[in-house]
């Protein structure tokens, strides 16, 4: 018996996947301007062309959330592949997330503060709720201390590709195992994962997995497994009603046992031991019934077969030009892009990192035309900020305001429509699924506001309010590190550079100059402010000023259509 | 001030919250003139410092003044003279101002500025900006103070059914310190006139037919949807046009092009209460007037537009009958030194005169000439006659009707100058 049942029906309604529409607001969509027609002489061939700044920050800002001096300094001393050697290694595990939660008038009668919940019974509901937001805000400040590595930013993409939804799996273990295989996976093999999250609790409980038996099959998990994970519905995916049938009886038999003890559990009992055929699409594949423990088998040989059907190497790798390069995939990239990347995906027995190298390497990726034409998402645009302008956050030892600070980043994202652990639907964010617009999904009138809203706090003195804390962009540590903050052309070039990947013109130049430098003042005003700063940097007047100016400077900076694209 | 003590100096003001929540009922139950709600003040900021003994010019004072700024004095046959006044003149560019003198519609007070002039641009202008003395550092403007009381907890639950429109609008650059209250700023800000006219007609700057560009396309389109207040502004702008033919070609003078703004909203029904626009370029340490024809070059040209553009504002404003609603003031965060150096310009310096303008304040001439010594050198500056805070407090008493206690948390420990200047018309000239 399960002790969530009103929590669990809700999700069989809801988790199907058949909710393709968002549910955010979707205030006044403004009609998007015609496509682009675009000429294309790149391909996957390595890249030798400049390496230079505008090209570092590229890779970076498609690699990573947000670009940190640091960041582009470490990477300005090592060539591409080099650099692809580092952002291609895996972090590590990091500690599990932990019971910053308690307070006065709430305590976690199993946990004590400062320890982990992720192996607690996760009742009642308000505990897991507490529970789930700790895992939430715990994931963010996994991102925001991201090692230089694809590591974060591919378990972000998993978890778009592989969805599950944390208010519909309703148990706190299970989200951290789901989250924590995901981390673990990011820069892993693609089949070896899809396996693995096949009968991952979280997303038997997710898709239904768990429901589905001999007597009553229930097809969720076996038609999104084919539709959205694998071979996907492109042009030449033709599985039918029946492979969704064939797949959903293999996968009878399993459950997430119980509460008390929540262990994967396959049980023969339930399970569907007639032999599966499947469609010519599956080469007409039978795949043998067993009974008994030997059931269980049943599911990788129906992994084998899906992944033996060049299709799902396709549609992943188009999965991945999404995430990485553009939504807009034409013939051209269809011939010259995906389908060797395939190949690469295919001759790698679903590795990753090969493909991943030879996206991130090839000339294409560098392509001009790919440069700052992807809407960074709400987690990019947040965690990237913060990153960006390194924002000090409270150290491990302050665990209560560390979580404070990051769940209140949860909430802002979940305003602007990107709430860690809980995409749209099962099919994930639809920025990455959704034709025509594509990324255009994250932005309208209501999500472009609270995004303006959110870098106007953080860039204010006063910070982005948490319950007892702050965020705050550190604006003139921000400037210091730039070549030469005193020159004001340099420190607008410069920063703007480091900011936006499109190119401010001479005239958007100009007001940002007005901004600094009122009144079209000389330059040296601004030179003599800065460097009596710099002589006495505890003068509060001298402070103040140089504040006042950077804060209209760089809130205005980040307000700007410019600063949403990466 | 050293930035620690700083931190402790201000304790207090993180307080006005909590006391102006005290306030608060009583100020809205006393807030029964529906006429004072209804008027809105039009700050019109000068910026780098306006040479006022060139603009506002003492006749009487010629033979010292001779001496001082001989290379850029204007002619004393040139100045336009003052209705009713054989002392006072104007510069010869601003004969638009001097018709509206003469027709009641401005005030000029002489010597305004503050104790110990701060001579840094950005320092000054924070002075001006905040309404504090030389010595303190706010971080929030008087208009923020002054209107945070009048749209408590803002920008939460706004626009609302009583509260429809911005509390304030910047046209022209971002939004000024002088409209930053305690917490937040009090307002929008519309970067810049075409940012308007885009916003109101949906159209944006097209980028490049790249990728990039078909994004950046679509955000900008997407960002003239989002400003706050989009419905309410566009709506205002659809209702009214501007009237006057005054106004100079679009492009020619950047003041004038955002006064066509604020006239078209205040026209078109917005209740903003407070609009601010600026004029740049007052910073004229040399080529301020031409070698030779000192009533040409830089400062003739900027007080040429400042004149023309404040003409056809109030005749705008006129044709549309609202005239009675608006209140204008001039300001620069300081003026110039009263002798002028080599390059035919001037350096930073202390007071200088501010105008008023409109048909519902008291219009003439207010303060007196300053006295030029004989020996004046070349660190010498002009008196203070009137504090730039007691004239944003007649202000809010005379034009807005301030309580008391509001008065105490927008400009604490300022009375209002000994002036008449929202009395019973009583025109001077």
């Amino acid at each position: 018996m399960k002790i969530f049942s009103r929590a669990r029906f809700l999700s069989v309604l809801t988790g199907g996947g058949l909710l393709l529409e968002p549910n955010i607001s979707q205030a006044k969509v403004a009609k998007t301007p015609s496509a682009v027609k675009r000429k294309w002489l790149t391909d996957l061939s390595p890249y030798g062309g400049p390496w230079g700044q505008s090209q570092i920050l590229h890779l970076l800002r498609r690699s990573l959330f947000g670009v940190s001096h640091d960041d582009y300094r470490f990477f300005a001393g090592l060539d591409l592949s080099k650099s692809l050697n580092v952002l291609l290694k895996q972090s590590p595990a990091a500690k599990p997330p932990v019971n910053a939660y308690n307070t006065k008038s709430f305590m976690d009668p199993m946990v004590p503060f400062g320890q982990t919940w992720i192996n607690a019974r996760p009742d009642p509901s308000d505990l897991d709720e507490k529970r789930t937001l700790s895992l939430k805000a715990w994931w963010i400040g996994l991102m925001i201390n991201q090692d230089r590595s694809l590591t974060e930013k591919m378990t972000l993409f998993w978890s778009n590709h592989l969805a599950t939804q944390a208010h519909s799996v309703v148990d706190s273990r299970y989200d951290y195992k789901y989250v924590a295989l995901l981390r673990s996976s990011a820069l892993g093999n693609f089949k070896r994962l899809v396996r693995d999250v096949t009968t991952d609790q979280a997303m038997l409980l997710h898709l239904n997995g768990d429901l589905n038996t001999a007597s009553a099959p229930n097809e969720n998990y076996g038609r999104e497994l084919q539709e959205l994970f694998t071979v996907g519905k492109g042009p030449d995916s033709h599985y039918t009603q029946g492979d969704v049938e064939a797949a959903a009886r293999i996968l009878t038999g399993w459950s997430d046992g119980p509460t008390a003890a929540p262990s994967l559990v396959f049980n023969p009992a339930n399970h569907d031991t007639g032999d599966k055929k499947f469609s010519s699409f599956y080469y007409n594949t039978v795949i043998k019934g067993r009974s008994g423990p030997e059931g269980a088998g049943e599911t990788d040989d129906l992994i084998d077969m899906i992944f033996r059907q060049r299709e799902t190497a396709k549609y992943f790798c188009r999965k991945l030009y999404r995430w990485f390069i553009y939504y807009d995939i034409d013939e051209y990239i269809e011939k010259n892009v995906i389908d060797p990347l395939a190949d690469v995906l295919i001759e790698n027995h679903f590795e990753v990192i090969p493909v991943l190298r030879m996206l991130l390497q090839s000339e294409h990726f560098f392509d001009t035309q790919n440069v700052g034409c992807q809407i960074k998402n709400p987690i990019d645009l947040l965690v990237g900020t913060c990153r960006q302008f390194q924002v000090a956050f409270p150290p491990s030892s302050e665990i209560n305001i560390q979580y404070e600070v990051w769940a209140e980043m949860v909430k802002q994202l979940k305003l602007m429509g990107m709430e860690p652990d809980e995409p749209l639907n099962v099919a994930g964010w639809p920025a990455y699924s959704q034709e025509p617009g594509y990324y255009e999904n994250w932005i309208n009138s209501n999500t472009f506001s609270v995004r303006n809203s959110v870098t106007d706090q953080l860039s204010s003195q006063r910070g982005l309010p948490t319950v007892n804390n702050a965020i705050k962009l550190d604006l003139i540590r921000f400037t210091d590190r730039l070549s030469d903050p005193s020159n004001p052309d340099l420190l607008i070039s410069e920063s703007t550079t480091l900011l936006s990947p499109n190119v401010f013109d001479a005239r958007e130049r100009a007001f940002l100059k007005s901004i600094i430098l009122p009144g079209q003042l000389a330059d040296r005003n601004w030179t003599e402010l800065w460097n009596r700063y710099k002589a006495d940097p505890e003068d509060m007047a001298s402070y103040s000023l140089i504040l006042n100016r950077l804060t209209q400077y760089y809130t205005y900076i980040l307000q700007r259509p410019e600063y949403q694209l990466a | 001030m050293k930035r620690k003590t700083f931190i402790k100096s201000t304790l207090p003001l993180a307080m006005m919250p909590l006391i102006q929540q005290c306030f608060k009922l009583r100020s809205r139950e006393s807030e029964s003139n529906g006429d004072m709600d209804n008027r809105v003040l039009v700050l019109v900021q000068l910026e780098g410092g306006n040479d006022g003994l060139n603009t506002v010019i003492p006749l009487d004072q010629y033979s010292t003044l001779t001496d001082a700024r001989k290379n850029i004095l204007i002619p004393d046959k040139s100045v336009l003279l003052l209705k009713n006044s054989s002392i006072t003149g104007f510069h010869p560019s601003m004969t638009a101002l001097q018709r509206l003198y003469s027709n009641q519609q401005l005030a000029v007070i002489q010597g305004v500025g503050y104790e110990d002039t701060n001579l840094s641009h950005f320092r000054s202008t924070d002075i001006w900006l905040t309404g504090s003395d030389a010595k303190t550092i706010l971080n929030n403007g008087w208009i923020g103070r002054f209107l945070d009381q009048k749209y408590p907890d803002y920008p939460k639950g706004y626009p609302n059914a009583k509260a429809p429109y911005p509390p304030a609008i910047q046209v022209g650059s971002v939004l000024s310190t002088a409209l930053q209250g305690p917490t937040v700023g009090l307002g929008i800000a519309l970067t810049s006139t075409s940012s308007f006219y885009d916003m109101t007609l949906g159209t944006y700057t097209k980028a490049p037919d790249t990728p990039a560009g078909h994004e950046l396309n679509f955000l900008r389109m997407l960002a003239n949807e989002t400003l706050q207040y989009t419905a309410v502004l566009k709506s205002a702008a659809r209702a009214q046009t501007n009237l006057s033919k005054l106004y100079p070609m679009p492009g020619t003078n950047q003041l004038a092009d955002q006064l066509k703004i604020v006239a078209q909203l205040i026209g078109g029904g917005l209740k903003t209460k407070v609009y601010m626009v600026n004029l740049q370029g007052f910073d004229t340490h040399g080529g301020q007037v031409e070698s030779g024809n000192p009533t040409k070059g830089k400062h003739s040209e900027l007080l040429s537009l400042l004149s023309t553009a404040i003409e056809a504002f109030l005749d705008d404003l006129h044709l549309m009958g609202k005239q009675d609603k608006v209140l204008g003031m001039t300001f620069s965060e300081f003026g110039r030194r009263i002798k002028s150096n080599a390059s035919h310009g001037t350096d930073h310096g202390s007071s200088g005169p501010v105008f008023l303008f409109g048909t519902k304040m008291k219009s003439g001439l207010f303060g007196t000439n300053p006295t030029i010594s004989a020996t004046v050198t070349v660190d010498s500056n002009l008196p203070m006659q009137y504090d730039f805070r007691s004239i944003y407090a007649n202000i809010l008493k005379g034009w807005f009707g301030i309580s008391n206690s509001e008065m105490a948390q927008t400009l604490p420990g300022i009375s209002p100058a000994a002036l008449d200047l929202f009395d019973p018309r009583q025109n001077q000239v």
